[in-house]
């Protein structure tokens, strides 16, 4: 099946779109920008870059589509890596995967997410708090 | 046709493969949206019941029009005294108490007849668009961890009677996540919510593509998915159970544009790319009043115009530079 009649058959209406307050976001997993278009759709490409958080809070989760799997083999066609290393090295490798001839038009988007992804799970540090000025915050 | 893969049967316990079976030809019908919404809005057209409004609504009052000449609307009014009804107006659809405009008729035209071979189209499209993961995905149903779409498992689950064991079933093959998705309650058996029961023989449009929305995840048993082939036919041959019948064909056989794009035949016709920087095929245009070389191509007798007015000026000036009174000057000048 074709990426091209696929993404025909779904960008009008599917599951994960998102049509609110003038906006459509789509929000199926291996869509860099939850862009509901056919360069950046997760289920029509046969090629994608997913980008997600880890679920223990810490490091991104990378997942692609095989190319020797078949696609009527769902459970096998996703590969799956965790990086956990920081942003340069993550970064490193996510550059690396989006090479030429896997999805280079992606790189860009790719790495703006990990770094969007990573710079969510740092502590958030507390404002300090302002000292007073003027006589009136020195009173009492 | 694009050549048909081979699909496993999972035993009825779960992991293993207990069998293979051929992709059944009409998992590759064209899928036609147009065709599934147009032929699932007529059908599901066919449980309407039937309602109106009543016959009476609105006219059980002797209302009369006053005429004219009392300052008032012609409109029939509600006649006598001694309540707040009198007096008011009635009948018409912008009266209040009045009928509505066009009473609704129970004889409305509720059911639609739909051509059989429309039906067949479209039954045959949505079970080809069940087949394709990202399709199905995009119906919403969870399927990520499944071995393989379509999903067969093996004929044993038909004697199946107990909700316990569907329900062992569907986790084991990894389905049960598209159940649960909408935090149903198990209730009873054949009573697990989202999942339907059908028979291959007679599949409907209306479980196969909810809303018209095609890519239903369907599990089947593999009796009934050996059966597939015999029921719509292969596209060498016709169906076996349906008279006449024989899978709908395709508009183009190779929708991938990007291959069509980069394979041979366009190529080889393309011309060849050229360099990505052009020469303008025109100069920059000069002025010939102000650019010498160009009048001068343009006009060449300009140059010899233009040094006879130098020529001519120089001896103008030499003349004046040497005055015929000078030598009489400097003889004077110079004399003792």
């Amino acid at each position: 099946m074709s990426a091209d009649l696929t993404w025909l058959l779904i960008k009008n209406n599917n599951s994960f779109l998102v049509k609110r307050s003038g906006v459509q976001f789509s929000a199926e997993a291996g869509n860099l920008l939850n862009k509901n278009s056919f360069k950046y759709s997760g289920l029509a490409n046969n090629k994608t870059v997913g980008i997600e958080a880890a679920a223990s809070g810490r490091g991104v989760v990378v997942s692609t589509k095989k190319s020797g799997v078949p696609a009527y083999k769902p459970s096998k066609a996703i590969n799956k890596v965790t990086l956990t290393k920081g942003i340069r090295k993550s970064a490193r490798s996510v550059a690396g995967l989006t090479r030429a001839g896997y999805r280079a038009d992606l790189r860009k988007a790719a790495l703006a997410r990990v770094a969007a992804v990573l710079a969510s799970q740092k502590p958030v540090k507390a404002a300090p708090k302002k000292a007073g000025k003027g006589i009136r915050a020195n009173k009492n | 046709m694009a050549a048909r893969p081979v699909i496993s049967v999972f035993s009825e316990s779960g992991k293993e493969a207990i069998g293979t079976q051929v992709l059944p030809a009409v998992f590759k019908a064209p899928i036609r949206p147009d065709v599934v919404q147009f032929v699932h809005k007529n059908m599901n057209k066919n449980h309407r019941q039937a309602y109106s409004v009543s016959e009476k609504a609105g006219h059980q009052t002797s209302a009369e029009s006053w005429g004219t000449g009392r300052a008032v609307a012609r409109i029939p009014r509600v006649s006598g005294g001694g309540t707040h009804r009198s007096g008011q107006a009635a009948f018409g659809n912008m009266c209040r108490g009045g009928r509505m405009f066009a009473p609704t008729k129970i004889w409305r035209k509720w059911h639609v007849k739909t051509n059989q071979n429309q039906k067949r189209f479209a039954t045959a499209s949505a079970l080809a668009a069940s087949a394709l993961p990202s399709l199905v995905l995009a119906r919403g149903h969870r399927i990520e961890q499944i071995e393989e779409v379509p999903l067969v498992v093996g004929s044993g689950v038909e004697s199946l009677t107990k909700t316990k064991a569907a329900v062992a079933l569907l986790e084991s093959i990894h389905a049960y996540a598209d159940v649960v998705k909408d935090n149903g309650i198990v209730k009873a058996f054949r009573n697990i919510p989202g999942v339907e029961l059908a028979n291959v023989r007679t599949l409907n449009l209306l479980q196969l593509a909810p809303g018209g929305h095609m890519g239903r995840f369907i599990i089947w048993t593999q009796g009934a998915f050996a059966m597939l082939d015999q029921i719509y036919g292969t596209y060498r041959k016709a169906s076996a159970l349906k008279k006449d019948y024989s899978l709908p064909s395709h508009i183009m056989s190779n929708p991938d544009v990007t291959r069509i794009i980069n394979s041979a035949e366009v190529q080889g016709s393309l011309k060849a790319a050229g360099p990505s920087k052009t020469p303008r095929p025109y100069t920059q245009k000069k002025n010939p009043l102000k650019s010498m070389a160009v009048m001068n191509r343009l006009n060449p007798y300009a140059q010899t115009l233009r040094r006879a007015e130098i020529l001519k000026k120089s001896q103008t000036k030499s003349a004046k530079k040497a005055p015929k009174t000078a030598a009489a000057f400097l003889n004077t000048l110079h004399s003792e």
